[in-house]
């Protein structure tokens, strides 16, 4: 009689962490509807350590001392059964290029939006982001608790500040006050999280990340990277009945249209399209106006719905064009 | 039992201990050079970029003492000369349409069919002069007895070095009792007669700029975070590349890189690049000087980035080769390494932030979990894995995006200058944004008795960012100023391998040759 073998240890173990994993996926920890907007502003730059002479420096590491910046708008929305995160840029990088105008990751994955198209992101390993949904607008816990704490092996440095080990040498810290994530590398790199509370909960307001790197002149330099964040509009809870599509005047003449979401929320649709009675599309944007806003369309007389992909929502509303 | 004989020291294992020593060397400079060295923070200073100067490029007006000066009718010899690193087959296609037959709208002119020959480049600039005398004066004579024509008829049409060395031929030829000028009136195009940044800066003769720009790109992109074979492009050119380059990728990141860089100026590794720079002898000298003949210069201006055009114009000449055949003066798309760098750029930069996203999903699962040691790990291994893809592709998504202006700088068509302007204080605020950035003269400025507002304080810098129009090698200033020149010409749109054969150069060589050009009559050439 064959026998079936009893798998390795490993398989067991790799069972087992990953049941464990998927019973404690964080997805559960947003239980009410949302939608949240932030915009973002991105520095990065490489920075000297001293004020030292830049004329012995390779061309490369000359450009990389110019400060870039750039701006997104960012929307997280979740309607009770997925998250999605998406990022629009504003501005534009160099003429010559086509700037990348969105991001996305919600149940479908992640893409990003290239010369008037979405595209599959880049994934290079698709165990990176398994256990996790896209990342959530508000941390639940900030300090872990004394039993956490000891779970963690984490040592009080100072009132309020717990630090532990974590993977390949990096140690991570937490503090109260104020507010404060880092990690920090064994190559003195360092990641470093502000945040502010709010009534939903702590908010990240602030990232700064930085990495030591020694050029050809022998100077020391920092690759550095900063976001900022402006404090979260949105609402949670009574998200569906808010993100009603609300158009103005209608029936329609030439005026432009006003269009705005219920609640008055700053929001950045992925498409907008225009339907006749038919279903056929008259008019349609990959690069829709911010609401509220204003909208001018060219269509002939007739009985439209607009129709506008927000997210994972598909608003619309009906109107005449006279 | 035979013992199994002692290896013998042989010829042929030499290779092999080279081959070990050098990558002993390698490894040994790779690790010192990865200690981490002590590295202050934060001190540094802060930059900011100013708006960039563009640099407006106005040749000088033309001269007309030539305007006097005309041909013998009838046939007449072009002779052709190529670039650094050129060959006959440069000018050939233009050179056999131009004697007979024409291309669509270009006719065919009274001109005797002289192959383009090429010339040694392994001396001085005076050398390659003397071996070119050599030939034309040959060639020359041979014309005057085959065909009755005047030696002063013919002319010269070169292409970057070539014109510099018939402008060196030219200030020979005022030594009369030494040489017999076999041409009189020369058409340059994009040659640097004030000198080059580019060759000199990018060969393994000047700084090597070259090598350090592949090395860059190689020790970039070929981050495991980011190689995936299926977005390679079709660098089939990839062949050519010179063999000193080809050994330095492949010393710097193997078989990758073969694949990857789409750049070369293998061309350039010629020791007279040294006597093209801006500050060496024979450039100050025919800046200086106007030509005994007349003399016309054409120089590209090249659109931005001219980086990418001008290294897809390098290596794209196999697969414009068929339509090079029907038209000689076809030459002129330069856009698909563009359209590919802008969309590696896009793609680089969502890679990096959605990793920057998975980063800070891992980390906020990790604090729901942090009671469990198993999940709290994976997600602090995961976030470690982000944070290693977010660098690897941020870096990749600079390289794309710099790579145009970091060889404009080899090139001396970017400059960038800074100056300390100030101090940047920054101090943590009460409300939204966290921190408040203001500018103050002095660093003692900077300061706060509320141990919460942790001030800090860097130097601030200003850029001033220069730029100049240039041909994707030489720039128009350098091309396109030659005191005493019959006309100066602008190729617009025209990149330094695209000028020999581009539409804007066949329509400019039509009016030249049909005496349109004032002050150039002497170029004026019977139609066929």
């Amino acid at each position: 009689m064959h026998r079936q073998p009893f798998p390795p240890l490993k398989v067991c173990l790799i069972y087992w962490s990953g049941w464990t994993l998927l019973s404690l996926s964080p997805a559960a920890g947003q239980s009410s509807p949302y939608f949240f907007q932030s915009d973002e502003v991105h520095h990065r730059a490489l920075r000297l350590s001293q004020i030292a002479d830049t004329s012995g420096l390779h061309p490369a590491e000359r450009e990389s001392l110019l400060p870039l910046e750039w701006r997104i708008h960012r929307q997280w929305y979740d309607p009770g059964e997925a998250p999605t995160v998406e990022w629009f840029f504003d501005g534009t990088d160099d003429l010559w290029q086509p700037p990348l105008e969105g991001l996305q990751w919600g149940p479908q994955g992640r893409s990003y939006f290239h010369r008037g198209a979405w595209h599959p992101a880049p994934t290079i390993d698709a165990d990176l982001d398994q256990g996790v949904s896209p990342p959530s607008l508000f941390f639940s816990t900030l300090i872990p608790s004394p039993e956490e704490r000891a779970a963690l092996s984490a040592i009080e440095r100072s009132p309020g500040v717990y630090e532990w080990a974590e993977e390949a040498g990096v140690t991570h810290r937490v503090q109260s006050f104020p507010p404060a994530w880092e990690w920090i590398g064994p190559d003195s790199s360092m990641l470093h999280w502000d945040f502010i509370a709010l009534p939903e909960g702590w908010f990240l307001l602030h990232e700064e990340r930085r990495q030591m790197r020694t050029l050809s002149n022998g100077a020391c330099a920092w690759d550095w990277t900063e976001i900022h964040r402006s404090l979260p509009q949105g609402q949670a809870g009574t998200l569906d009945g808010g993100m009603a599509l609300l158009l103005s005047p209608n029936p329609r003449r030439e005026e432009s249209l006003h269009l705005q979401v219920a609640l008055d929320l700053p929001i950045q649709p992925a498409l907008m399209e225009v339907v006749d009675v038919h279903g056929r599309i008259a008019w349609s944007s990959t690069n829709p106006p911010r609401l509220p806003g204003y909208l001018d369309l060219q269509i002939p007389p007739g009985r439209y719905t607009l129709r506008v992909t927000a997210g994972p929502y598909q608003l619309s509303q009906a109107f005449v064009q006279l | 039992m035979h013992p199994s004989p002692r290896p013998e020291f042989s010829a042929q294992r030499l290779p092999m201990i080279l081959t070990l020593s050098l990558i002993g060397i390698v490894v040994a400079l790779l690790a010192s050079s990865a200690q981490a060295q002590p590295c202050s923070w934060p001190q540094s200073p802060r930059m900011e970029a100013l708006p960039t100067n563009p640099f407006s490029f106005e040749p000088p007006a033309p001269s007309d003492a030539f305007s006097a000066k005309t041909s013998s009718s009838g046939e007449r010899v072009f002779f052709y000369l190529h670039g650094l690193g050129g060959t006959g087959t440069s000018w050939n296609l233009v050179a056999s349409r131009t004697a007979y037959g024409g291309s669509p709208g270009y006719p065919a002119r009274q001109v005797v069919f002289d192959m383009p020959y090429t010339y040694l480049q392994n001396g001085s600039l005076q050398d390659a002069a003397l071996e070119i005398d050599a030939e034309l004066s040959t060639r020359a004579f041979s014309a005057q007895l085959l065909h009755g024509i005047d030696p002063e008829d013919n002319v010269v049409i070169a292409h970057s070095l070539g014109g510099i060395e018939a402008l060196i031929l030219d200030s020979l030829y005022e030594d009369t009792a030494s040489f017999t000028r076999p041409f009189g009136g020369i058409i340059m195009l994009g040659s640097a007669i004030g000198g080059s940044d580019a060759a000199y800066a990018l060969s393994p003769w000047g700084q090597n700029g070259a090598v350090q720009f592949v090395e860059d790109a190689c020790s970039i992109l070929s981050d495991p975070w980011l190689w995936m074979p299926s977005v390679l492009p079709p660098l089939r050119w990839f062949g050519n590349l010179d063999p000193l380059v080809q050994q330095a990728i492949q010393n710097s990141c193997a078989n990758l890189s073969t694949l990857l860089i789409p750049f070369a100026l293998g061309k350039f590794n010629q020791p007279l690049v040294a006597e093209i720079q801006p500050s060496a002898t024979w450039p100050a000298k025919l800046s200086q000087r106007s030509p005994k003949i007349p003399v016309v210069q054409l120089y590209g201006v090249e659109e931005e980035p001219v980086f990418w055009r001008t290294a897809y114009s390098m290596y794209q000449s196999d697969s414009v080769g068929l339509a090079m055949a029907q038209d000689p003066f076809s030459f002129d798309g330069d856009d698909y390494l563009v359209d590919w760098a802008a969309d590696q750029i896009a793609r680089y930069k969502a890679q990096s932030l959605l990793a920057q996203a998975s980063a800070q999903a891992h980390a906020q699962a990790q604090s729901q979990a942090w009671f469990n040691p198993v999940a709290s790990l994976y997600h602090a291994w995961q976030r470690q894995r982000a944070e290693e893809q977010f660098s690897a592709a941020a870096k990749a998504q600079q390289w794309y995006a710099q790579a145009n202006n970091v060889y404009k700088e080899y090139i001396g068509a970017r400059d960038i200058g800074m100056t300390q302007a100030g101090y940047w204080c920054r101090c943590r605020g009460e409300t939204e944004p966290p921190f408040m950035w203001t500018i103050v003269a002095q660093a003692s400025d900077c300061y706060s008795n509320d141990p919460y507002a942790q001030c800090h304080v860097w130097p601030r810098w200003e850029v001033q960012i220069t730029e100049r129009p240039n041909d994707g090698v030489v720039l128009a200033s350098s091309a396109g100023s030659l005191p005493g020149a019959v006309a100066h010409i602008e190729l617009p749109q025209t990149n330094h391998q695209q000028m020999r054969n581009s539409q804007y150069t066949r329509d400019v060589f039509k009016r030249l040759f049909n005496g349109q050009i004032p002050g150039g009559p002497f170029f004026s050439t019977s139609l066929r």
